[in-house]
C-alpha cells in the first residue's frame, strides 16, 4: 500500500531493461514496463524533448528533431517564440509559486534542462526547496541525472504523464517530497499531448 | 499549453509526427483548472502571465498559460 492505494512493485530480471524497477497499480502494465524500455535513446527519431530543445535554441538535438521543427515552423513560424514564452512563464510561476512558501516541486514531463531550471528559480526565492524531475524520456533522465542531480534536493525519476497516478504514487517521488505538505506540480508545455475529455 | 485556430490544430496535427497532438483553447485549460484557485490573471497566453506584455501579438496559436493553488495558497 503507498498512500490508501495498492500498487505491485517488480524488479525487471533482464539487466538491461530501464528503469530496472517498475511500480502500477495494474498487473498487466506493469509486466510491460519490465518488458519494454521506454523512450529508448534513437537520434534517428525525433523525440518531443528534443523538438522543444531544438524551439528553445538548445543543442541537445539531432537532425530527426530539427527536421521536425521545421515542418512545425513551417505551417505555424511563431512555435520557438510560443516555447520561448511558455519557458519563461514556466520560471515566473515557479518563483510565485516559491515566493508563496511553497517549498516542493513535481516538474512533470519536464524535458532537456534548460536554464534556468526549475530548481533553480525554486531555489532563488526558497533555497531549501526539493524538486523531482519527472519524463519518461531516456535521454531526459539521463541529462537530469547528470545535470540537476549532482544538487541536493533534487530528484530525476522515471514516469510517464499518461499514467499519473504512477507518478504521484511512485515510492521514490513518496520518499522525496512530503505529500502532507503543499506540492506544486508543473505541467509546462505537455497538455497539448493529450485530450482534455 | 498549445492551442489555437482550429485550421492550426489540423496543420500541427499533420506536420508534428513525433507524438499526437491536441488543439486545446483557453477553455480547455480552465477546465482542466477546474476546482482550483486561479491566480490571477487567470487562463491567459504565456507571454501575458502575470502582466500583459507590452505588445499583443495576434498568431493563430497561443501557449497558454495558468497558475492555480488549492486551499487558499494564491491569496
Amino acid at each position: 500500500m503507498i498512500g490508501d492505494r495498492l500498487f505491485y512493485l517488480a524488479e525487471a530480471a533482464a539487466e538491461q531493461v530501464q528503469p530496472r524497477f517498475a511500480q502500477s497499480q495494474d498487473i498487466g502494465r506493469l509486466r510491460d514496463r519490465l518488458r519494454v524500455r521506454e523512450a529508448e535513446f534513437n537520434p534517428a527519431a525525433p523525440s518531443i524533448a528534443r523538438v522543444y530543445d531544438f524551439l528553445l535554441g538548445g543543442k541537445d538535438n539531432f537532425a530527426a528533431d530539427r527536421d521536425q521543427a521545421a515542418r512545425v515552423l513551417e505551417v505555424f513560424p511563431h512555435a520557438a517564440d510560443l516555447a520561448v514564452q511558455a519557458r519563461r512563464f514556466q520560471a515566473r510561476a515557479v518563483a510565485h509559486v516559491a515566493k508563496l512558501g511553497i517549498s516542493q516541486f513535481l516538474d512533470a514531463g519536464c524535458g532537456l534542462p534548460t536554464a534556468p531550471n526549475t530548481h533553480e528559480t525554486a531555489r532563488s526565492a526558497r533555497p531549501d526547496a526539493r524538486v523531482v524531475y519527472v519524463d519518461n524520456d531516456a535521454q531526459v533522465l539521463s541529462h537530469a541525472r547528470n545535470l540537476l542531480a549532482a544538487s541536493g534536493g533534487v530528484l530525476a525519476a522515471a514516469g510517464d504523464l499518461a499514467y499519473p497516478a504512477e507518478i504521484v504514487y511512485d515510492w521514490r517521488v513518496r520518499a522525496f517530497l512530503d505529500f502532507h505538505q503543499p506540492v506544486c506540480l508543473i505541467l509546462a508545455m505537455t497538455m497539448h499531448f493529450f485530450p482534455l475529455d | 499549453m498549445v492551442g489555437g485556430h482550429a485550421q492550426l490544430g489540423k496543420d500541427l496535427a499533420r506536420t508534428y509526427t513525433t507524438a499526437p497532438v491536441y488543439n486545446h483553447g483557453p477553455a480547455g485549460l480552465a477546465r482542466l483548472m477546474d476546482g482550483l484557485d486561479l491566480t490571477e490573471p487567470g487562463v491567459v497566453p504565456a507571454g501575458h502571465w502575470p502582466t500583459p506584455a507590452t505588445a499583443r501579438r495576434n498568431w493563430r496559436g497561443q501557449a497558454w498559460a495558468a497558475v492555480g493553488c488549492k486551499n487558499g495558497w494564491s491569496r
